[in-house]
């Protein structure tokens, strides 16, 4: 009994299965392959983003050094294979860290030198120890200098059929459909009805990411000096503000993630995000579970448009010394995800 | 046929159980919650960053950008992971650009295809932008925001257009990842937003 789904899915019109009409399979086994291509494709997309200009992501170092790091969900326990693109200008390697607690994967990338280019690493898994892991990226040059121009990250999408096992999306169970079953003259069973109902609601809850922010660590500084931003700085406040569309914000409340890494805490910082107020007290990555407290921003995309990421706040622009330096603690990267 | 753009309340369970009658509403119900799924949900969206240097010091403690300066041009590739039923792309960019040196601030953002790992021919010549710029007669100034609306007004016709549109995904290359180009003059770009605009199915 496959799992199999048509990509893009042949999707149900609700219209047929109103009242007064005869439930056909046509609609069903629709619905069917529509869950299962969503489990397996839907919203497998940029799970990690980021690019530095002029040099601001280099290392001419001979042995590896520590640079960049990210959060990421998983897109389901299935999806065990993470593809990592990299535009890379320079002879050297990367060596990219995927962990997601008790699985993890080591890859590196030799780099050619010439023209800057893309490079493409999979870093497979065999299971999940936690719903969110941890990508670490290192560079060394093996001469001169590297200068790493953009990180691009997503799950490889799952072909159909599906596996036979059942998945999970953040801990909650996803059964896929054997499309044969949802065929003409096949019964349709209680059970067809109750594993539709709780794959939307698990399918629901797959994360989108809308910020993935690392500073870099340890790089090489190109003259004449320009920098790389190796905590966030007020100025990237605004900058870091993200357009984010949210169908689902009018329906009702729903818990958005935010992990963010703190260097160099004192005693605490109180950092606005979201509308709301948090606490960092540790070093190292801390995670919050947050509300939508914003209202829509305007109307220029088709569905109701949000800017998420830290508040600019006096909070966060001004007090927390973020605009010169005298600050009782950093944050070194940020990553944040809605459903 | 209608697709509700925001996911609508489930039908209960028990709705579903062996021996009761299964309304036509709780087969809507579950028929427009997979179709929210696919075709407004699943969509893709992607949020660049782009770090621009922070000239003696170790953070951007201002948002103003650095100086544009004589001749000033930056390129940007950028990669996004595309869908099945990805086919227009909003995109949203954040910038600064400069006329105080004579220059002509042009933006242009297009889309190419990645063939066995490397960046290949274009796609969509999407947009080249100058008289939509908000320009600055200073070298320096805070960054401001232009978007591509979500107004499908017309197809592509393989050559540039000069007001901002979505960009289009041709069928053959939905679902893969594709690169979206920026290459500016006199224009420094400090982020891209990119998200699916979903249609009626």
């Amino acid at each position: 009994m496959s799992n199999s789904f048509a990509s893009p899915p042949p999707l149900a019109d609700p219209q047929t299965v109103v009242a007064g009409q005869p439930i056909s399979y046509g609609a069903i086994n629709s619905i069917g392959q529509t869950l299962n291509y969503c489990f397996g494709v839907g919203g497998i997309t940029n799970i990690i983003s980021q690019a530095w200009s002029d040099g601001s992501c280099s290392q001419s170092s001979t042995t590896y050094q520590a640079m960049c790091e990210w959060k990421l969900p998983q897109a389901s326990d299935l999806h065990l294979d993470l593809e990592v693109y990299l535009l890379v200008h320079g002879a050297g390697s990367i060596r990219l860290t995927l962990d997601f607690d008790s699985s993890s994967d080591v890859q590196e990338v030799a780099t050619s030198g010439g023209n800057e280019s893309l490079y493409v690493s999979t870093l497979s898994l065999s299971s999940f120890g936690a719903s969110f892991g941890t990508l670490t990226l290192e560079g060394k040059a093996t001469s001169g200098t590297i200068r790493i121009a953009s990180i691009m990250a997503r799950w490889a999408p799952l072909a159909s059929p599906l596996p036979t096992s059942d998945g999970s999306v953040m801990g909650n169970t996803f059964k896929p459909f054997g499309i044969g079953r949802l065929d003409d003259q096949k019964p349709l069973s209680a059970r067809i009805g109750h594993n539709m109902i709780r794959d939307i609601g698990t399918l629901r809850g797959r994360l989108r990411t809308w910020v993935s922010w690392s500073s870099v660590q340890n790089a090489t500084y190109i003259n004449p000096a320009p920098g790389p931003a190796e905590w966030l700085g007020a100025g990237d406040i605004m900058r870091l503000l993200t357009p984010v569309a949210m169908p689902w914000a009018e329906i009702g409340p729903q818990v958005i993630y935010a992990a963010i890494k703190a260097d160099g805490i004192t005693a605490s910082v109180d950092v606005d995000i979201l509308g709301q107020r948090i606490t960092l007290t540790t070093n190292g990555w801390s995670f919050f579970t947050l509300g939508l407290l914003l209202e829509p921003v305007d109307g220029e995309f088709k569905l109701p448009l949000y800017q998420v990421g830290l508040d600019p706040t006096p909070l966060n622009l001004v007090d927390n010394h973020w605009w010169d330096g005298n600050t009782t603690g950093v944050i070194t990267a940020l990553c944040l995800w809605g459903p | 046929m209608l697709t509700p753009s925001s996911p609508q309340t489930l039908p209960a369970l028990s709705t579903c159980d062996q021996g009761r009658l299964v309304a036509g509403s709780t087969v809507a119900q579950i028929a427009i919650g997979a179709l929210n799924l696919a075709s407004v949900k699943m969509l893709g969206e992607a949020h660049y960053h782009l770090q621009r240097v922070t000239v003696g010091f170790a953070a951007s403690l201002f948002e103003i950008n650095q100086i544009i300066e004589k001749g000033h041009e930056e390129t940007w590739q950028l990669l996004y992971a595309t869908t099945p039923l990805t086919e227009w792309i909003w995109f949203s960019v954040v910038y600064s650009a400069s006329t105080a040196q004579d220059d002509t601030p042009t933006l242009q953002i297009s889309l190419k295809s990645v063939v066995s790992g490397a960046i290949d021919g274009t796609i969509d010549a999407g947009c080249v932008l100058d008289y939509y710029l908000e320009t600055e007669d200073t070298p320096q100034s805070n960054p401001t925001r232009l978007s591509s609306g979500w107004a499908l007004t017309r197809p592509p016709s393989g050559s540039s257009s000069y007001v901002p549109r979505p960009l289009y995904v041709p069928e053959a290359y939905r679902g893969q990842v594709i690169c979206v180009r920026l290459a500016a003059v006199s224009v420094a770009v400090t982020a891209l937003h990119l998200i699916d605009i979903y249609q009626e199915a």
